[in-house]
């Protein structure tokens, strides 16, 4: 099994970022973690090296200021169109809304493949892994 | 509460029985704007898709229902619409069934009298108002409650997961990193508590009227907005020439302004300093408190939903999501209203209308 060369953590909150990223990190196979404070920062980075990084994995908060997750999920809908790479990056939504509004929202874009209730835990996280990373033979 | 020109429904088979309704009902004092009278159930159900009834009195045994089944359908179906029962058996036991089922009352034609009607119907139209709204209320409530679990729920969690973090990195660097997140965790739970009280407070201090100077109440919101004003270059105007003052409780319109005109400076375009203009009218008893702003503007599909509890802007999560709820509740409370006027990108204005508890008896209040 391969490595996860690098996990994007979405999340306005840096609370839920600094608990998050020494989650992700625990996890044996996870190399790098990078973290963004809104949509529109992670966007502008996706795009500017759309040919010279791979990402493992996003996870994505709901509710952000600037571009929250729901615009982030209609851009980078947009960009995974643009740039295959993109459409094959496992997307999960790591949220604190328990509105089952937002679950179902969530699943109505192609590229979100699961919904994740705060806390995140390392069992959860590995589970995500296993689910959805090493589940395809992507790696 | 609706008792004025009133759009009875009459459900009843029985010609005989029509007519002394009619000629009973036309005695009493009740304000009727119409009496429609169908005699089958599905006759009464059209009536109830095509006109606005207030009131339906519904017969027990008709020629397409029997037994309970009508005030059961038309409960079903029109849950918001008071119904009152008509037979001609005296059975206590009926009455009773028929009210565990949703009717406000039970008239027993033997004792059909304009007085009894007119008691009954009146009487029906009011409960019904008290238990719609307190229906009402209870679904609010439930909302907040959910607001409230949902906003407590992240701090707390982090918290907890901070404290074993703290733990397992006892003597270690990163250390005070932990601690001040822990901090930050409790200032936020701080923050929502804050906000409860607020609530709670808007409240209480309903009864506290006098007559507020518009100007005061300017200054010391935009004083305490001091920071935010400068940091953003903001520039506040007001033109209070209209109507300076009006008799309200003080906080309130304290309230009222702070939110609008932090709101102005908080939803601004981006690298566009904030104008915001606070005028104010007067009309009658009601005076109209505008807060103009040439800030990013509300979509119309919004318009209503920003003044629903806990509500929050897509762009921010900041947002304490119940300053204009706060807004509509104190303005609605007082018999007026609020209302936004904004397009994407073209500012916006919001007009609250509040009812002036002092119209009439200003002056007095000024000299004393």
């Amino acid at each position: 099994m391969g490595k996860l060369k690098q996990v994007f953590l979405i999340d306005d909150d840096p609370v839920n970022n600094f608990i998050n990223e020494k989650t992700v990190k625990a996890h044996p196979l996870v190399q790098d973690v990078k973290i963004f404070y809104n949509g529109e920062d992670a966007i502008t980075h996706i795009s500017k090296h759309l040919f010279d990084e791979e990402i493992s994995l996003i996870m994505l908060d709901v509710n952000m200021p600037r571009m929250d997750g729901f615009q982030f999920l209609t851009v980078f809908t947009k960009l995974s169109k643009e740039q295959p790479t993109l459409a094959h990056v496992p997307l999960v939504m790591l949220s604190s809304s328990v509105r089952p509004e937002d679950k179902q929202k969530s699943f109505t874009y192609e590229v979100v493949r699961d919904y994740i209730p705060k806390p995140l835990t390392l069992d959860t996280f590995d589970k995500i892994i296993k689910n959805h990373i090493y589940a395809f033979g992507s790696y | 509460m609706k008792d004025e020109n009133l759009e009875i429904l009459l459900v009843e088979d029985s010609i005989a029985d029509q007519r002394l309704f009619e000629i009973l009902l036309k005695p009493t004092n009740l304000s009727v704007n119409e009496l429609w009278i169908s005699s089958t159930l599905n006759k009464a159900l059209e009536q109830l898709n095509h006109n606005k009834i207030d009131i339906v009195l519904l017969d027990l045994s008709l020629p397409d229902s029997s037994g309970f089944d009508g005030l059961k359908t038309i409960k079903q179906l029109h849950p918001n619409i008071p119904i009152v029962i008509l037979t001609g058996l005296d059975d206590k036991k009926i009455a009773t069934k028929a009210i565990s089922l949703g009717a406000q009352d039970y008239i027993y034609k033997g004792d059909y009298s304009s007085s009894l009607i007119e008691k009954a119907i009146l009487y029906a139209v009011h409960r019904h108002t008290i238990h719609y709204e307190v229906t009402q209320m209870n679904k609010l409530l439930d909302s907040y409650v959910y607001s409230v679990s949902h906003d407590l729920r992240g701090p707390v969690i982090n918290l907890r997961l901070l404290i074993n973090l703290y733990h397992e990195t006892q003597g270690t660097p990163e250390q005070p990193d932990i601690l001040k997140h822990m901090e930050a965790s409790i200032l936020k739970l701080n923050l929502i508590l804050d906000n409860l009280n607020d609530v709670l407070v808007e409240k209480k201090s309903l009864n506290d009227v006098s007559y507020v100077n518009f100007d005061e109440v300017f200054r010391e919101v935009t004083k305490s907005l001091n920071q935010e004003i400068e940091e953003t270059n903001a520039v506040i105007t007001s033109d209070f020439s209209c109507a300076e003052g009006i008799g309200f409780t003080r906080s309130q319109i304290y309230s009222v302004m702070y939110n609008l005109i932090y709101n102005a400076i908080k939803y601004r375009k981006p690298e566009v300093p904030p104008e915001v203009n606070v005028s104010t009218k007067s009309e009658d008893s009601f005076i109209h408190l505008l807060i103009q702003d040439n800030g990013l503007g509300i979509e119309p599909k919004y318009h209503e939903k920003i003044f629903d509890m806990f509500y929050r802007n897509n762009t921010s999560s900041e947002g304490k999501g119940i300053g204009l709820h706060i807004v509509k509740t104190v303005s609605e409370n007082s018999g007026g209203y609020v209302k936004v006027e904004s397009q994407l990108n073209e500012g916006s204005i919001f007009k609250v209308c509040l009812k002036d508890k002092l119209y009439g008896k200003v002056e007095a209040s000024v000299l004393n």
